[in-house]
């Protein structure tokens, strides 16, 4: 029931996996619990990436798309697009449960049901851990990412971001605006001592962006290194483009800059005199 | 003022240049009034009057009478009356509010009951405020800055925060803080006010001195001993000027 509303729910995808055999349909979770011991898991990976920008040699490609060495068959390339057949790569220890003695190269297998759509496996990899050293070896498949339709967990990942970029921004703004609040007597008695509305505005900035400047920098580091963590743990990872980090950071730097200048020019136009009475 | 005002505008260039002979202040029906649900509120009321370049001059009277306001009006940092005030001779009420800032920055300094210094300052950066918004050269400032502490004496004090100071010590940073730009006019809200009495007395010294040496001097305070040291009392009463004992020095 729950494993049901799992699948239909779009969780439990990776947990299950069709194949014919003999002109019969097996799923892996219909056989023997032997055959099994852990349920296979997909992959998507994109057609190389990890190539990196230097050319390949041909049989470099094969290690390289997806950093495991394949024993049989071919790897992903940029002829398996979406309106291609639809292919995929399983592992060795997915091969010899599901295809006993013979080649794996060429069969079909489903992720979607028993009636299909069937994708041809055009290779094998070796078996890999792929969520860390304690884990077991279980039998994994592996989907090339231009033909998953994982266009909307994409979109959904993109949506996650923009959102944590634009808490960010809210929060950067609350901060450095309660600061600016914070200092309201100090405006009014630079305003006394001949401080005109501008020398406010440009103080509250220029302190904006000295702060900034040290959260991109401490934060971009931070960002390196984490995405260097992940990208060790999750194989096939694509690391994030410099273009990216520029983005993200410019983006912030933007909001703080904002939050700096709107606040800073509301008090600014403060009477002084009431500024003052603001203890 | 309206924006079809007829009197004319007044560059801030002219609005710091040399001064024009005659009083330093010249006040012709100056009003403050605030609109409220209940009707018009009068702060002040009809003042006029002069102050002379060099005059010590005690503003007094009870609570609510309306003098941090005058004071506040004097020094450029209320810009919402009527009527008319001339300082230097230049037509204050006819200026932009860059053209006040320029005039406060050029010859006025404040002194206040709270003292007023910056926290997160020294004693040294909280000098240097009125300077850095004035076109010194920072070497400058940092020798204008160390003769100021030498000439109050606190030196020793200079890189001490206010939170570190007696109340007397930090009014006595604040008064270096309004002389330190040499403004012709010091303007001072109660400056005695937080003060012990012999503290208060220092201080009242100081601005004799100050006064003595051509400062003009404006004062609130609730002190009839303080009000004594100067030349001439203004007394208020519900916004409306209801006295003015004591002479223009010679």
């Amino acid at each position: 029931m729950v494993s049901e509303l799992l699948r239909a729910l779009g969780w439990a995808r990776s947990f299950h996996i069709w194949w014919s055999r003999d002109s019969r349909f097996l799923d892996s979770s219909s056989t023997s619990s032997s055959t099994w011991t852990h349920s296979p898991r997909i992959f998507a990976t994109r057609c190389g990436s990890s190539y990196g920008r230097r050319r390949l040699r041909s049989n470099e490609i094969q290690a390289r798309t997806i950093g495991i060495g394949l024993t049989a068959g071919r790897d992903f390339n940029a002829t398996d697009v979406p309106g291609s057949a639809g292919v995929i790569i399983v592992s060795e220890d997915f091969a010899q449960r599901a295809w006993p003695g013979t080649s794996a190269v060429g069969k079909p297998v489903s992720v979607t049901g028993a009636k299909g759509p069937f994708l041809t496996v055009i290779g094998v990899a070796q078996s890999a851990l792929t969520f860390g050293l304690g884990e077991r070896v279980r039998p994994i498949v592996y989907r090339s990412q231009l033909q998953t339709p994982s266009a909307r967990d994409v979109a959904l990942l993109g949506v996650i971001g923009a959102l944590a970029v634009t808490l960010a921004s809210i929060g950067l703004y609350a901060v450095v605006s309660f600061s600016v609040g914070q200092r309201t007597r100090e405006i009014g008695i630079r305003i006394a001592r001949g401080a005109a509305r501008k020398n406010v505005v440009r103080m509250f900035v220029a302190h904006g962006i000295r702060v900034t400047i040290i959260g991109v920098v401490v934060g971009g580091i931070l960002s390196v290194a984490a995405v260097r963590v992940l990208s060790a743990i999750f194989v096939g990872l694509a690391a994030p483009e410099a273009v990216s980090f520029v983005i993200v950071a410019g983006l912030l730097a933007g909001a703080a800059v904002l939050a700096s200048w709107i606040p800073a020019r509301r008090a600014a136009r403060v009477d002084p005199m009431v500024a003052l009475r603001a203890e | 003022m309206s924006f079809f005002s007829t009197q004319p505008k007044v560059a801030i260039r002219d609005a710091v240049a040399a001064p024009i002979l005659g009083p330093l202040i010249a006040m012709r029906n100056l009003e403050k009034v605030f609109e409220t649900p209940a009707g018009r509120s009068y702060v002040l009321r009809r003042i006029s009057g002069e102050i002379q370049q060099g005059e010590f001059v005690s503003i007094m009277g009870p609570s609510g009478a309306g003098k941090s306001t005058l004071l506040a009006i004097l020094g450029m940092l209320d810009s919402v009356w009527t009527g008319e005030f001339y300082f230097l001779g230049h037509p204050v009420h006819a200026m932009s509010h860059k053209q006040r800032v320029a005039l406060n920055k050029e010859y006025i300094g404040f002194v206040f009951q709270q003292y007023h210094l910056i926290d997160d300052l020294t004693v040294s950066e909280n000098l240097d405020i009125p300077l850095s918004y004035r076109n010194v050269k920072k070497s400058e400032r940092e020798a204008i800055v160390a003769d100021t502490l030498d000439r109050f004496g606190m030196v020793g004090k200079k890189d001490l925060y206010p939170r570190q100071l007696s109340g007397g010590q930090q009014q006595l940073v604040g008064v270096a803080r309004a002389v330190i730009a040499k403004p012709k006019l010091i303007l001072a809200d109660e400056p005695t006010g937080n003060l012990h009495s012999n503290q208060g007395r220092e201080i009242m010294d100081l601005f004799k001195k100050l006064n003595d040496a051509g400062t003009t001097i404006i004062q609130v305070t609730h002190s009839e001993e303080n009000a004594k040291r100067g030349h001439r009392i203004i007394e208020l009463k519900d916004g409306w000027m209801t006295g003015s004992e004591g002479a223009v020095p010679a």
